[in-house]
């Protein structure tokens, strides 16, 4: 190091300097600008986070007729989401009235993934993947439960431009009895993506051991299939004004409902304050506190007929500042599909607006 | 409005060429990674080549390009700490260009963000503390603390003394 009493600013600009794409890299990026629709793809999820806990009970009591080495074509797309959905009648019908089974499979190594089926309305999707080994053996785990502390190196699911999204991925197994694990992913974006075409990407599958992570299977898969589900979102009534606390007031621009997921857009009044000073990876007790007030006290509530309230409250979202306001975005995929005739009405913090009127 | 489908290629090109390496060095500084600049990029860019951006200058160019560049940071920032499922502990699996090393850069790397973006501007890019300030968003004076305050840790972290003159 060049340095005395001083901070080295050649040996940092040398540095920095160093830091360059590669030419492959700008001709990449180049090329996306030009084609325009194409965005980075999603990045990876953390595969670690188990947060669907009542759709992985159901999945636990659920035994799904699947064979050794069964690729389960024919599947439909109830059959494939039974574990995260139900298998009450009247979900079922549901699902397959508007989810889509995939049966695309790509095998790498001895271990062939499917993607099962996808189900979703214009901002999320759940897409169900099955992952067995061709020998006929089962993936030594080691451990029992639902949730089986699996990995993927990396995975990653494309669709082109939709802006950033948010989710969760985990693994399970549907039926113990047999070899084949169940992997679901599930995504909320910021834009629609009816119609899309999805290319998801798996590397090296590994598991949690005491020793640390170790590779279960290694190997690359990619798939492509057609997000090609109903989309039977329909979007209510909005613009009512609704208070959030410490006196910030915000306008609803969009409430978004469908048999399988919530979405409200909202602008607040005031423009969210980040902290400064906070490290990052960490949210500060100041960044804390204002996820509480834009997003994350806000209650959102789905009421249905029978009594039933189902609380979207702890959904996740984003916050944007924009010229002094808030822009938010709140939802998410429900843990069983409802029937919207079923639906009352739809309640955002101290506003409840009415569903199904007549 | 340019729509996503007409963009110019030559147009895109120089873009890439100019400015790709400099919005990855900030979002390095931002970020602490490189997985997450190329997605910066492709929001700046597309940004530019979809408003209705008109530029003066060069300098008026590049200076609107950080800007959007370091608010698209600040947004990751965000969304990555409320994304249930999408930490930056995770992104860093995404192949990206290898981050440098370096005694220097680690100790400016090891500052708090307002810090090392400060020193990134000044001592990198070359921008006065009231074009850091405009560019940024805040005070002049607290551009001025950011930088003072970060160049007398870099002294304690890097075994100098205290003594700010001299920089």
């Amino acid at each position: 190091m060049t340095m005395n009493q001083d901070f080295d600013k050649t040996e940092y600009s040398k540095a920095m300097d160093s830091l360059q794409f590669s030419m492959a890299d700008k001709q990449r990026i180049a090329a996306r600008l030009c084609r325009g629709q194409e965005q980075p793809e999603e990045k990876p999820k953390d595969k670690g986070k188990l947060v669907r806990i009542t759709a992985i009970a159901v999945a636990a009591a659920l035994a799904l007729s699947v064979g050794a080495l069964a690729t389960d074509v024919g599947k439909t797309a109830s059959q494939a989401f039974a574990g995260l959905f139900g298998t009450e009648a009247a979900q079922t019908e549901i699902i397959d009235r508007i989810g889509y089974p995939i049966g695309a499979s790509v095998s790498d190594n001895g271990v062939t993934i499917t993607a099962e089926a996808v189900m979703g309305d214009a901002y999320h999707c759940a897409v169900i993947y099955s992952i067995v080994k061709e020998d006929g053996t089962s993936f030594e785990v080691g451990l029992s439960g639902s949730y089986l502390p699996l990995w993927f190196e990396e995975q990653s699911m494309s669709m082109g431009y939709v802006g950033g999204g948010h989710g969760s991925s985990y693994f399970y197994d549907a039926d113990p009895t047999d070899n084949v694990i169940q992997y679901v992913d599930i995504m909320e974006y910021d834009g629609d993506i009816t119609g899309r075409t999805a290319t998801a990407k798996f590397e090296n599958l590994l598991v949690w051991t005491e020793d640390g992570y170790q590779t279960l299977a290694e190997g690359t898969w990619k798939l492509k299939f057609d997000l090609a589900f109903e989309d039977a979102s329909v979007s209510l009534p909005a613009g009512q004004q609704v208070a959030l606390n410490e006196g910030v007031t915000a306008t609803v621009d969009a409430i978004t409902l469908s048999p399988v997921a919530l979405r409200v857009d909202y602008t607040a009044d005031a423009q969210v304050v980040w902290d400064e000073n906070s490290t990052d990876g960490q949210v500060s007790a100041g960044d804390a506190a204002q996820m509480r007030l834009y997003l994350e006290d806000l209650t959102l509530t789905v009421n249905l007929k029978d009594g039933t309230v189902i609380d979207m409250t702890g959904s996740g979202g984003g916050i944007t500042p924009e010229d002094g306001q808030t822009r938010c975005q709140k939802g998410d995929v429900f843990d069983q599909v409802i029937d919207l005739e079923q639906v009352v009405s739809v309640t955002i913090g101290d506003v409840t607006v009415p569903v199904n009127e007549g | 409005m340019k729509t996503l489908t007409n963009i110019n290629d030559q147009e895109a090109q120089r873009l890439v060429d100019t400015y790709a390496d400099t919005i990855l060095r900030l979002s390095y500084t931002y970020l602490k990674c490189t997985q997450d600049a190329e997605d910066i990029c492709q929001t700046v860019f597309l940004k530019l080549l979809t408003g209705d951006c008109h530029f003066d200058s060069p300098a008026q160019e590049r200076a609107w390009i950080l800007r959007t560049a370091a608010n698209a940071c600040k947004d990751e920032l965000r969304t990555a700490r409320r994304r249930k499922n999408t930490p930056l502990e995770a992104a860093a699996q995404r192949a990206a260009p290898e981050a440098p090393s370096g005694e220097v850069l680690a100790a400016v790397m090891a500052l708090p963000e307002n810090y090392r973006i400060a020193i990134y501007l000044h001592y990198y890019e070359g921008y006065a503390v009231q074009e850091i300030a405009q560019l940024l968003g805040q005070r002049p004076a607290a551009v001025s603390a950011h930088l003072s305050r970060g160049r007398v840790k870099l002294r304690k972290m890097l075994g100098g003394n205290d003594d700010e003159s001299g920089f």
